[in-house]
């Protein structure tokens, strides 16, 4: 209980340095601009479609995937980057806390910054739901969809933050990972048509094919998300790992 | 309590510590001296647990640092070398974020945060920016954020770096009064904080412990606790010889005083020097130098006793390590 304790302190503490950092609220920003006009452009140039509303926010859930590369690595890059770097990991780990209990405290902080940023997006899907009648099924499968996919991109960014104390060579690597799980459908073409267990597995394991197929269409395949969170929990065991690396040398 | 038995430790090819044993019991203020790249912040690092060593043991508190050491961390204070601190953070935020990860139960946390702020003299502060503070008060947030949660043990990396002179008084005050019933380790290389705050000091020197002892007696040790300086006008050789008989004086330095400079005195028509004698044992050797002078029919104008520094025993220990 009292560990827990700890990490709701670190928990509050990042908290707090995210929204004090300029990055938090640039990235708000941008991306409240940015899915905003799209949402502007969507609406206009989809008027008078049969399908309009559900089209809308297909693109729109469409078009934001892109954030996920980008998000957790900036999200997570000054954990512990920073905290090496001016050394406050010094003062931090000779508290009496647990390397575990500090890991945890930051991806927790990371995760909950990651949701409020897709849940900036909620105000727009309010409007469809004032103006006309979306249907929330896929919506909030989406959004299942999304912070299950959080806690795997920001636990890698977690590792990276912890491996380096230089910010952007953290970001660097947590983008690289990233860009690997999303490009991971593209390997399909390198394995001959015929080997249908090896393709199975490579769509089970690539993301994008997850948003593409199941969640627009409503569907939470919990297999997916079981995946992400089990290997979120191995990337946040490395960092644990990682952070008491300081000790072996 | 604080207790290191051949404690090692490489960074690599570099032998940062070796074999380095001291203790410090509850109430003492150990001072921790040695030149810059000693070891003080390697020992300092192991000592709170941050870095392990190669080999020997470290406890604190009657705990081992390593396979206890969040137990060890319960009960310690650190300020590390420089006070890495968060600077977006304000100054009772940041301790009270601190009291919170030290375990300082909710009924307790603000009255301990006052305390602290109280203790380092910076409730004027408390709700600056910690980026946006000088030095000098970096340092005393550090020093609060170490206070919190009454450590039984305090570990002081370069504690006085960036104060002023008054804080320093300050600084060196709260000290006594805080280490009155605890362990208090403080690193440093200013010699003359050692000789006013510290009751026992340990000396390293290129990872190893050149000596160890109180304050007092490692000046006796190396050297006469006391010399006597004399500035006598007249001829040198002579000088030399009559002070050189005068019984107990184990050595006689001279050294002229800027000549040139100084003025000739009338009577002697000669320079100034300045005499240090040596005794052998804590004789007060003014009279009999006075007496010496008297019957030489030179001129005396200065004779005092001057207490050895440590800073004498220092370089005479870092110093004869070299050559």
């Amino acid at each position: 209980m009292s560990g827990l304790l700890k990490a709701w302190a670190i928990f509050l503490r990042e908290m707090g340095a995210y929204f004090f950092s300029p990055i938090a609220w640039i990235v708000i920003f941008l991306f409240l601009v940015i899915n905003g006009s799209m949402f502007y452009a969507f609406s206009s140039v989809l008027t008078g479609q049969p399908r309009q509303i559900t089209m809308v926010v297909e693109s729109l859930f469409e078009f934001s995937i892109f954030w996920i590369l980008p998000l957790s690595p900036i999200l997570t890059m000054r954990l512990f980057a920073e905290e090496k770097r001016s050394g406050s990991l010094e003062l931090l780990m000779t508290a009496p806390v647990t390397e575990f209990q500090v890991v945890l405290g930051k991806f927790v902080a990371a995760q909950a910054f990651y949701t409020i940023v897709w849940a900036s997006l909620l105000p727009l899907l309010v409007m469809l739901e004032v103006l006309g009648d979306p249907d929330w099924g896929p919506i909030w499968a989406l959004y299942v969809g999304l912070f299950f996919l959080g806690l795997l991109t920001n636990a890698m960014g977690l590792l990276a933050s912890a491996s380096t104390r230089n910010q952007l060579v953290s970001a660097v690597l947590a983008l690289s990972g990233n860009l690997l799980l999303f490009f991971l459908q593209m390997g399909q073409s390198l394995v001959p048509e015929d080997a249908l267990e090896a393709r199975r597995w490579i769509r089970f394991l690539s993301f994008t094919s997850h948003f593409e197929g199941e969640y627009s269409r409503g569907i939470v395949d919990l297999r997916y998300l079981f995946l992400y969170a089990s290997l979120a929990v191995f990337f946040l065991f490395l960092a644990v790992r990682t952070v008491e690396a300081r000790k072996w040398r | 309590m604080i207790e290191v038995l051949e404690l090692s430790k490489s960074f690599g090819p570099v032998r940062a510590l070796d074999k380095v044993s001291f203790r410090a019991e509850d109430g003492q203020i150990l001072g921790f001296l040695g030149p810059n790249g000693a070891g003080k912040s390697t020992t300092m690092r192991i000592l709170t647990g941050f870095l392990p060593g190669d080999s020997g043991s470290v406890r604190v508190g009657g705990h081992d640092v390593c396979s206890e050491s969040l137990r060890v961390r319960q009960i310690l204070g650190y300020l590390p070398e420089g006070v890495p601190i968060y600077p977006e953070m304000r100054v009772s935020e940041y301790l009270r974020f601190r009291s919170r990860l030290k375990g300082v139960s909710r009924a307790d946390r603000r009255g301990a945060v006052a305390q602290a702020l109280a203790d380092t003299h910076i409730e004027d502060v408390a709700n600056r920016v910690i980026g946006t503070l000088s030095r000098g008060y970096r340092q005393r947030v550090g020093l609060a954020d170490a206070l919190l949660a009454k450590p039984r043990v305090l570990v002081l990396d370069e504690p006085t770096v960036g104060l002023d002179p008054e804080q320093v008084r300050q600084f060196r005050q709260l000290l006594k009064e805080v280490g009155r019933d605890r362990t208090v380790i403080l690193s440093t290389h200013i010699l003359s904080e050692v000789e006013i705050v510290c009751s026992h000091v340990v000396i390293i020197h290129k990872g190893r412990i050149v000596a160890r002892d109180t304050a007092q007696s490692l000046r006796r040790k190396y050297g006469a606790a006391e010399r006597t300086v004399a500035e006598i006008s007249g001829p040198l050789s002579e000088i030399v010889c009559a002070l050189g008989k005068i019984e107990g004086v184990a050595r006689v330095l001279s050294s002229p005083l800027s000549p040139g400079v100084e003025p000739v005195d009338a009577s002697t028509r000669f320079g100034y020097h300045r005499f240090t004698l040596e005794a052998a044992q804590t004789d007060d050797l003014r009279e009999a130098v006075y007496r010496a002078v008297a019957r030489g029919g030179w001129t005396l104008r200065e004779l005092r006793r001057e207490a050895i520094t440590l800073e004498d025993v220092f370089v005479e220990i870092v110093g004869g390590e070299r050559t």
